[in-house]
């Protein structure tokens, strides 16, 4: 029995550990005296989220992630291969869940400034708002150790449904209640896609996992019911990812959702979604590369040139983050597109650094208040070099850092991909790279020149310490991932070689 | 002694003091004063490490001398190797020197934000001290693109009435160019193998490839330098930039692009140079002819000083492409006078401006008369600019011209011609400002004062030296120019 356990944990023991702790949570701020829960709740979460990565961490030389050292009762071992067969913890997955964790923690952190504040308390300083956002982050963990496509949509589902309703939580706003149902109803389209691909997948081979999958392929059978299943598919989770042509939602559901929410968004929802990506081009359809590089090439170029192009007149922070994420996910397509180990590590890479950017935007975006009001205009950051020069100066370097200059990460961060395109004679992808790239440092250095060349407005403040230790903490993280990118390199490498069985 | 690290000490040495100015603490006018003098303090020692280095360089030893390497990015073979050589050592004396020349110029007419104005050119100073003395790619790139960021800040935080569309038009042409560079560079990583400046030049790359890298390299440094016709972000750049600002970019920043056609394009892509370069001498031959009969028309002197440096690029680039010793060596004392000259002309005119607020060529007459000293300092750089013997930009167009004469008898005509429309500009600029009857005082000049005569005299000295006695700086210069020429297939 206790095998059988040692097993599950082997493989579901974040998710296990995080489901029942959410539970757990969820019960005590029933509990508590309504005042005090949401905050409490809060901390803890914070809390559970950093330990499990720690835990992570810390534990993955001694786990082996095999089920190597079971006994051989075949009860164990029917129980064992039997999650192993949906659920595996291996580099990969643990690259990617510590990183959903630690995003999230940040997020929780960043988010309090704002829910807290009087205008928005009502409706989205409770507990029950926490316990949502881990129940998203526990269908992410799930979403990146699937091994079949149940799994898939199991962790897809219960991300999706959570994130809906943290769109949609500020239930007196009626932009909230936009976004939310627009959310909800692109995303229900987006599932349907998903079914119908994987049902077409099942219909083709016969069987659910992954592996399966990818046999299948490489022995020749690629039917045409197989392409388009995996076509489905892949829209599906491009919708997800917002790469245009399947964004539309991304600008809206940004600007109407209360920006905690966009928070986790912009962050841990897409470490998610482009994990479980990178897992099944790698693992089920690999072998079907052919088919799948130039969609994907196509995916990269769209969004890079439209987000590029429609950032531009952006006013509103979170309309521009939306875009220029949008840009930020065709440059990592071009990773994708490559197909090689190399360009995959590269995505790890880049999508790392740029989580560590984005929380440090969202962290000054949380905080913002024009005249005490929550405020996301752009221009409320108007002169803030004098106002607040070290919030400037952190917040130019993410800036440089989000157009790729050196000498800060982001540079590294394109380095790579671009080599690796070019490597993979996608050179003509990464002059497009180029070229977006251009259009879009001159909105990121727009967001420079408006905090140091425009004057100052008086009314704008930063509010909350742990957003601005956030924010100093991604500046800093910035330069020092210049300095030695190595260890972020070679965690990269590990969690790619393992997709790809080398 | 010859273990210490001293390039990287040089380096990161100014970068050491900005980040030395961000604890002062106090009053405002405490802390810009305090600013101001530990920028200077760095800015010397810097320099004084910089003369140590010249004194130290062996110039009969081939190779880079100095040389420090470490890993970086083990895993990409990309290294912090950094070395200096006889063409990269007079930048780099130039770069510190300007510097200080730079904060002593900025003493008073820089107002506002003094403790970021010194950061920003200490990091400046910083980042091209890196950018000449790294070899290796991906580092020389690191610290070519960098060089943007103060740049930026200094035209758009201290710049003139449209200093943020200068700042914007500056920043986004030279990132276009930066980028292709940066494609070029990551080509040849990947075919090369490697990122040293050293093992790159012994790869040999097929000619076709080689044809295409070329072509992004010539994309950024092309508009760094700037060439014709991607020069138009330098007027405006040169207009709006505060007169420290100029400075380094005229004497600095113009030089990472002939410097990065001597790093990049001459050793490792020879045969692409060789096969583009007539396409750079028709680019040279119209940026000095052009360039020069739009400076003869301007009304604004810092937009005529702009424009001569167009034109005097345009010798560099001619004589780099010449495929002979001597246009190869004038082309780099020709760098090395402009850098000194153009930094002081771009100093006049900061003093005349301090004065009279405005740098309207017709608001001034007979300069001369208030200001003597002036006028007279004033005249030895603007004969300098021209060419005229005794001067160190005699060297460099001499030599030059008499090597483009053998590569391309045409183009050095079309330069011969832009010489005399130089003399032209120049020498109408000059009568039209100091000489002329004075009916009435134009505004309140006064002559220089202490601070602005040694600086203007510090400069005069290295013009003239250059100018006399060329020798000590041709002959360390020549010796690493040879395996560039030898590098080209016959």
């Amino acid at each position: 029995m206790s095998e059988v356990l040692a097993a599950l944990w082997f493989s579901l023991g974040v998710e296990l550990v995080l489901a029942c702790a959410t539970l757990l949570l969820l019960l005590l701020g029933l509990l508590l005296p309504e005042r005090n829960s949401a905050r409490l709740v809060c901390y803890l979460s914070i809390l559970l989220l950093v330990a499990l990565a720690a835990l992570l961490l810390w534990s993955r030389q001694d786990w082996r992630f095999s089920n190597e050292s079971f006994s051989s009762e075949p009860a164990v071992t029917a129980v064992a291969s039997l999650i192993d067969r949906h659920f595996r913890l291996d580099a990969f997955a643990l690259f990617g869940k510590v990183l959903i964790l630690l995003t999230t923690a940040c997020v929780l952190v960043i988010g309090q400034v704002f829910v807290r504040h009087e205008a928005v308390s009502k409706s989205l300083y409770r507990f029950e708002y926490v316990i949502v956002v881990l129940l998203a982050t526990l269908g992410m963990c799930l979403m990146v150790s699937a091994q079949s496509l149940l799994a898939l949509y199991v962790g897809l589902e219960l991300q999706s449904l959570a994130l809906y309703i943290c769109a949609a939580f500020q239930r007196d706003n009626l932009r909230s209640s936009e976004a939310g149902l627009k959310y909800f109803m692109l995303g229900a389209l987006s599932s349907a896609l998903l079914l119908f691909g994987c049902s077409l997948l099942y219909g083709s081979v016969g069987a659910i996992d992954f592996a399966s999958i990818s046999s299948a392929s490489l022995s020749g059978e690629s039917s045409l019911m197989l392409q388009v299943g995996m076509v489905l598919t892949l829209s599906a989770i491009a919708f997800k990812i917002s790469a245009v042509p399947f964004h539309m939602w991304t600008p809206d559901v940004y600007e109407g959702a209360p920006s905690s929410t966009v928070a986790f968004l912009a962050t841990a929802a897409k470490v998610a979604a482009l994990a479980l990506l990178m897992r099944l081009l790698v693992e089920a359809f690999l072998p079907l590369s052919e088919a799948w590089q130039p969609i994907l090439a196509l995916l990269a170029l769209a969004s890079m040139l439209l987000g590029a192009l429609a950032t531009l007149p952006q006013s509103n922070l979170k309309r521009f983050v939306a875009y220029s994420a949008i840009t930020h996910i065709g440059i990592l397509l071009i990773g994708f597109a490559t197909a090689t180990p190399e360009g995959m590590r590269a995505v790890l890479f880049y999508l790392s650094i740029y989580m560590t950017m984005t929380l440090g935007l969202f962290a000054v975006l949380l905080a913002m208040r024009n005249a005490g009001q929550p405020s996301e205009r752009l221009y409320d950051l108007s002169g803030l070099s004098h106002t607040d020069p070290k919030a400037a100066l952190a917040l130019s370097v993410l800036m440089f850092s989000m157009a790729g200059l050196p000498p800060f990460a982001g540079f590294f961060a394109k380095f790579y991909i671009f080599l690796e395109a070019l490597r993979s004679d996608l050179a003509w992808l990464a002059l497009c790279g180029v070229v977006a790239s251009v259009v879009s440092a001159f909105y990121y250095i727009r967001i420079v020149k408006v905090m140091y060349f425009d004057e100052p407005q008086e009314q704008v403040t930063l509010r909350g310490r742990s957003n601005r230790w956030i924010l100093y903490g991604a500046a800093v993280a910035v330069v020092v991932l210049t300095l030695s990118p190595s260890w972020l390199l070679q965690q990269s490498e590990q969690a790619v070689r393992v997709l790809f069985a080398l | 002694m010859n273990d210490w690290p001293l390039l990287s000490t040089i380096i990161f040495l100014p970068l050491l003091g900005a980040l030395l100015l961000t604890l002062i603490r106090g009053q405002d006018k405490d802390v810009a004063l305090a600013a101001k003098a530990t920028a200077l303090w760095v800015a010397m020692s810097t320099f004084l490490l910089t003369l140590v280095l010249w004194y130290a360089f062996d110039p009969r030893q081939e190779g880079f001398q100095f040389a420090e390497s470490s890993v970086w990015i083990a895993e990409s073979g990309i290294g912090y190797r950094v070395g200096v050589d006889g063409i990269s050592l007079f930048f780099v004396v130039l770069a510190s020197f300007l510097t200080v020349l730079c904060i002593l110029a900025s003493w008073r007419s820089v107002a506002k934000r003094v403790r970021d104005f010194m950061a920003a050119f200490l990091v400046l100073e910083s980042l091209s001290l890196g950018a000449f003395l790294a070899t290796d790619t991906v580092l020389f790139y690191l610290f070519f693109e960098g060089v943007l960021l103060p740049m930026f800040y200094i035209i758009g935080v201290w710049g003139g009435e449209r200093r943020i569309y200068a700042a914007f038009k500056f920043f986004l042409y030279t990132l276009l160019g930066s980028l292709l560079m940066l494609l070029s560079i990551l080509s040849l990583t990947w075919i090369g193998g490697t990122t040293s400046f050293s093992e790159l030049m012994q790869t040999e790359f097929s000619p076709a490839l080689q044809k295409i890298l070329w072509l992004g390299f010539f994309a950024s440094f092309a508009v760094k330098t700037p060439m014709w016709p991607f020069h138009t972000w330098l007027p405006d750049a040169h207009v709006e930039a505060p007169t420290a600002g100029s400075v380094m970019l005229a004497g600095l920043l113009l030089k990472m692009g002939g410097y990065g056609f001597l790093r990049f394009c001459l050793p490792i892509l020879p045969d692409a140079s060789q096969f583009y370069a007539p396409l750079v001498f028709v680019l040279s031959a119209i940026a000095v002819v052009y360039a020069s009969l739009v400076a003869l028309v301007q009304t604004d002197i810092k937009k005529l000083i702009a424009y001569s440096s167009v034109a005097h690029m345009g010798f560099v680039t001619a004589g780099l492409f010449a495929d002979n010793a001597q246009a190869l060596s004038g082309a780099v004392m020709q760098m090395i006078s402009h850098g000194l000259v153009s930094a002081a002309l771009f100093l006049c005119v900061g003093i005349l401006y301090e004065r009279a607020k405005t740098r309207d060529i017709g608001a001034f007459r007979a300069v001369v008369q208030p200001m003597p000293v002036y006028a007279r300092l004033t005249m030895v750089f603007m004969l300098a600019s021209i060419g005229l013997p005794g001067t160190s930009g005699f060297v460099g167009e001499i030599l030059t011209l008499l090597g483009v004469f053998r590569a391309s008898p045409a183009t050095a005509w079309v330069l011969a011609l832009g010489m005399i429309l130089g003399a032209g500009y120049m020498l109408h600029l000059y009568r039209r400002v100091f000489f002329g009857a004075s009916e009435a005082k134009p505004a309140a000049l006064y002559d220089l004062h202490l601070r602005e005569n040694v600086i203007l005299t510090s400069l005069v000295l290295p013009v003239l030296w250059i100018g006399l006695y060329p020798m000590p700086f041709l002959r360390i210069v020549a010796l690493p120019l040879a395996p560039i020429l030898g590098a080209a297939a016959p």
